[in-house]
């Protein structure tokens, strides 16, 4: 008991010096433990701090106690002189002794008290009572450090793909004196993204009721664990090793100074949490096509930076999405800007804090870009969707229609100096397969080729025999039209005798006219069979050319021409005597000889 | 039996209204649904013009448009584009779709190159079907006879001569064409390329599962069948490597 008091005395002077440390700030305090034991005695300690007089002290109701001493009062007061400054600082302890008096929670009422003229009062204080034995001073435990334990507890057990967890690692002393930890492994959570949210530098024990006892309990770790992988999945112990102080034995040769001063050893005890079995499921089908793995309850804003900006101004579209989850792992929303926009990295910030049911908080992506050409665009809304745990399915935040006014901005970009519109080749947006065809033309059922068919082989043998058919029948006539040319040639002279026969008869007979019409159609059917030419064909020209190609000379063309000239002449004209007749009859002849020679 | 033979009867007078149907209609059907980007109904409307036995180019490509909008069938999307260019070597539209689904193959095969002249050759020869290969000799031929006709009976010597060169010239071009004409069908109708349709094949040393594997093949790779023997076909992959591969991992092109 008299250590208790010297340990109590100590933290008193502790205390006082904190409060020392902390000036100019009024305050009163209430120190309570949180659980203790029915049949222990407690200190309730209320602490006024302040630059003025404390007065006035109103004890609060220990229902549920029975208070053994108090109130003690005791104070101290300091003054500081920094930089010539003085300051004054008093500060009035009050203490009481309880016991309780039964099992159960009960609820130390509020003091007050007056520091200078203004009232303050402390908050109540909720203790709970157990049943069981007090944590006894040091030294007692049967064997060093069989009262510690670690623990790790988590927040659930069954969660799915990205649902956030708690873990909490704390060390549970009832009885030992901790002076130290080594060795310390913290769990690598496999299958986990795990962060730190809670990792105390100082490690400070507060009373706790586990399973009806009390402990002085410490929290070493708290871990936000967001699962990545389906299935059991297991968290490794955590382990470490205490050093528990041990006072020595009382050996046989002790002195009278042993029993005045403790002697303590270190005892080094090795303790580790059990393994933690957390079942993870799978996020259920059907995701919607903006589902990037946010997990939570979220909300999703979006606004541009103005509604209307000039072209070549720089602006941004920001898009908040905030709530609670696994927000940390939430990636930036797509946000299609039109491609006449320069657009630039995305900039995210985060303010997101870890609490109990995951973090919480948001994050802000501002998408900047430059508009380069003027219009009235309206850019898709922007979608998120995230699985909503409460409800168990999926929740697709979406930001309605943006739109956004461009107005004629100056070009500020001194290298673009021609006039008129700035070509740009087209972009390709995005990668898709073609359109299918629309149209049926095509279908058929299906048939044979063309050169499966018999079609392939009898078409040529046709247009080979029609083409052998018309050879024959070409050749054939050619055949006959050099016999019929031949034998006109040939009969030239006979029908030209014929015919000049016919003439010397009308000749004798001195019919004029019957003469000359004779002599006339036996030359010109003469000329006609011989150059094998129409007599319709026969002009002057066409005769003269015909016989200089056969080489016939000057003078028989013009012979044959006089014969004609004489033959038409005497058509109109009187008769020019029988001389005449005679004569031209004599020329139509040698004219006729001369050209068959 | 009067049973059986009424749904028999059943059976093809229903079978006589399927077909009696108009093809267009459910053609434009599927086209309507694949464009509200209900590619399963649009797969199913098109598969049944297939199965009713119908055939074209355009019918091929849409096919392999709707599966690879429905994802996850790659080998087929591969499959029926190869057939659409089967029908037609020169489609452009599924050539690029083609290109565009070979993206996610994961085999890489070295090819090996083919002789530059070929490969011109064959793009000549694929800028028409063999049908109009097929015309195109019946009608040169037609210019050679009347060509010939005119060298033999034409007036004049100007005439005589063109028309000599001509015939010799449509003479070679109707060789030509047949020669493609009859090309183009014996590829449309070969069978002797198949592309894999399971997501991994295993090629074995000889027909028979439990035979040494020599390599892996993934879904949509295309390989060429060389031989078969029972349910395995023997292939060769176009950088000349040979296996065994079940019948069913593949289907035919």
């Amino acid at each position: 008991m008299t250590r208790i008091i010297n340990r109590t005395l100590f933290i008193l002077v502790c205390a006082v010096l904190g409060t020392v440390t902390a000036v100019a700030q009024n305050s009163f305090t209430v120190d309570v433990p949180a659980v203790v034991s029915s049949d222990e005695d407690f200190k309730v300690v209320f602490t006024a701090t302040g630059d003025a007089q404390v007065t006035g002290f109103k004890a609060p109701s220990f229902e549920g106690f029975e208070v053994l001493a108090g109130p003690l009062e005791s104070s101290s007061s300091s003054f500081q002189m920094v930089n010539g400054k003085t300051t004054q600082s008093r500060s009035r302890i009050y203490t009481y002794m309880i016991r309780p008096t039964a099992v159960g929670k009960y609820r130390i009422g509020q003091a007050s008290v007056k520091i200078g003229k203004e009232t303050y009062t402390t908050e109540a204080a909720d203790v709970e009572v157990v049943k069981g034995a007090a944590p006894a001073s040091q030294g007692t435990a049967s064997r060093a450090g069989d009262d510690i334990m670690l623990r790790m507890t988590v927040s659930k057990t069954r969660a799915v793909v990205g649902e956030p967890i708690t873990v909490t690692l704390k060390l549970y002393v009832k009885n030992s004196a901790i002076s130290g930890f080594e060795d310390i492994r913290f769990p690598s959570f496999d299958g986990f993204w795990s962060q730190e949210t809670d990792a105390p530098q100082n490690i400070s024990f507060v009373r706790e009721n586990y399973d009806g006892q009390v402990y002085n309990a410490a929290l070493l770790r708290r871990y936000m664990l967001l699962p990545q992988q389906t299935g059991s999945m297991t968290i490794d112990p955590a382990e470490l090793v205490c050093l528990v102080q041990v006072r020595s034995q009382p050996s046989a040769s002790r002195s009278i100074f042993d029993d005045f001063f403790d002697t303590y050893q270190t005892v080094r005890k090795r303790v580790s949490s059990s393994p933690v079995r957390i079942e993870v499921s799978p996020l259920p089908s059907g995701a919607p096509a903006s589902f990037t793995g946010g997990v939570g309850s979220f909300r999703l804003s979006a606004a541009f930076s103005s509604d209307s900006v000039s072209a070549h101004e720089a602006a941004s579209l920001k898009v908040v999405i905030s709530g609670t989850g696994n927000i940390n792992l939430i990636t930036t929303p797509e946000v299609r800007l039109p491609s006449d926009f320069e657009s630039y990295d995305v900039k995210k910030t985060e303010n997101v804090s870890a609490g109990d049911a995951g973090a919480s908080g948001s994050i802000a992506f501002e998408y900047p870009f430059i508009p380069r050409v003027p219009g009235e665009y309206e850019i898709a809304p922007v979608e998120f969707s995230y699985y909503d745990i409460a409800s168990g399915r999926y929740r697709t935040l979406s930001s309605g229609p943006l739109k956004l006014k461009v107005g004629q901005g100056q070009s500020t970009d001194a290298a673009v100096v021609s006039s008129g519109v700035g070509k740009q080749s087209v972009k390709s947006l995005g990668e898709d397969i073609r359109f299918i065809a629309a149209s049926s033309s095509g279908l058929r059922k299906e048939g044979r080729l063309l050169v499966d068919t018999p079609a392939m082989y009898l078409v040529p043998i046709v247009i080979l025999l029609s083409a052998a058919g018309v050879w024959i029948y070409l050749e054939r006539s050619a055949a006959r039209r050099r016999d019929v040319a031949g034998s006109r040639n040939r009969k030239a002279m006979k029908v030209a005798k014929a015919r000049l026969r016919n003439a010397s008869a009308f000749l004798k007979q001195n019919l004029y006219t019957a003469f000359y019409e004779e002599l006339h159609k036996a030359i010109e059917g003469y000329i006609s069979d011989k150059l094998m030419l129409p007599v319709s064909d026969l002009s002057r020209d066409r005769i003269d050319e015909e016989l200089r190609a056969k080489g016939k000379n000057e003078t028989v063309i013009k012979a044959l021409f006089e014969v004609l000239d004489a033959c038409e002449y005497a058509r109109y004209a009187p008769s020019s005597g029988s001389d005449a007749m005679e004569a031209h009859y004599r020329q139509a002849e040698k004219v006729i000889s001369d050209i068959e020679s | 039996m009067k049973r059986i033979i009424m749904i028999l009867g059943i059976l093809a007078v229903s079978a006589a209204w399927l077909s009696a149907m108009d093809a267009d209609s459910l053609w434009n059907q599927a086209v309507r649904d694949y464009t509200e980007e209900n590619y399963q109904a649009a797969l199913d409307g098109f598969s049944a013009l297939e199965a009713e036995g119908y055939v074209s180019k355009e019918l091929y490509y849409n096919i392999g448009n709707c599966y690879y909008k429905l994802g996850n069938y790659l080998g087929q999307t591969i499959l029926y584009y190869e057939r659409a260019i089967k029908q037609d070597p020169s489609y452009e539209d599924a050539r690029v779709n083609l290109d565009i689904a070979r993206e996610y193959t994961l085999d890489r095969i070295d090819e090996v190159p083919e002789f530059i002249l070929l490969t011109w050759i064959k793009a000549f020869r694929d800028t028409l079907s063999s049908d109009a290969w097929a015309w195109t000799a019946l009608a040169l031929l037609l210019l050679t006879a009347i060509m010939v006709l005119l060298f033999r009976f034409g007036g004049s010597m100007t005439l005589r001569k063109t028309a000599f060169a001509l015939a010799v010239v449509s003479l070679l071009l109707m060789i030509i064409s047949t020669v493609f004409a009859f090309n183009l069908r014996s590829e449309l109708e070969s069978e002797d390329e198949a592309v894999v349709t399971v997501p991994v094949s295993s090629v074995k040393s000889s027909p028979g599962s439990a035979d040494q594997s020599l390599f892996i093949l993934h879904e949509g790779t295309k390989v060429s069948v060389v031989d078969r023997l029972g349910e395995w076909y023997r292939i060769e992959l176009s950088d000349g490597r040979q296996g065994w591969l079940e019948t069913e991992d593949v289907e035919i092109i």
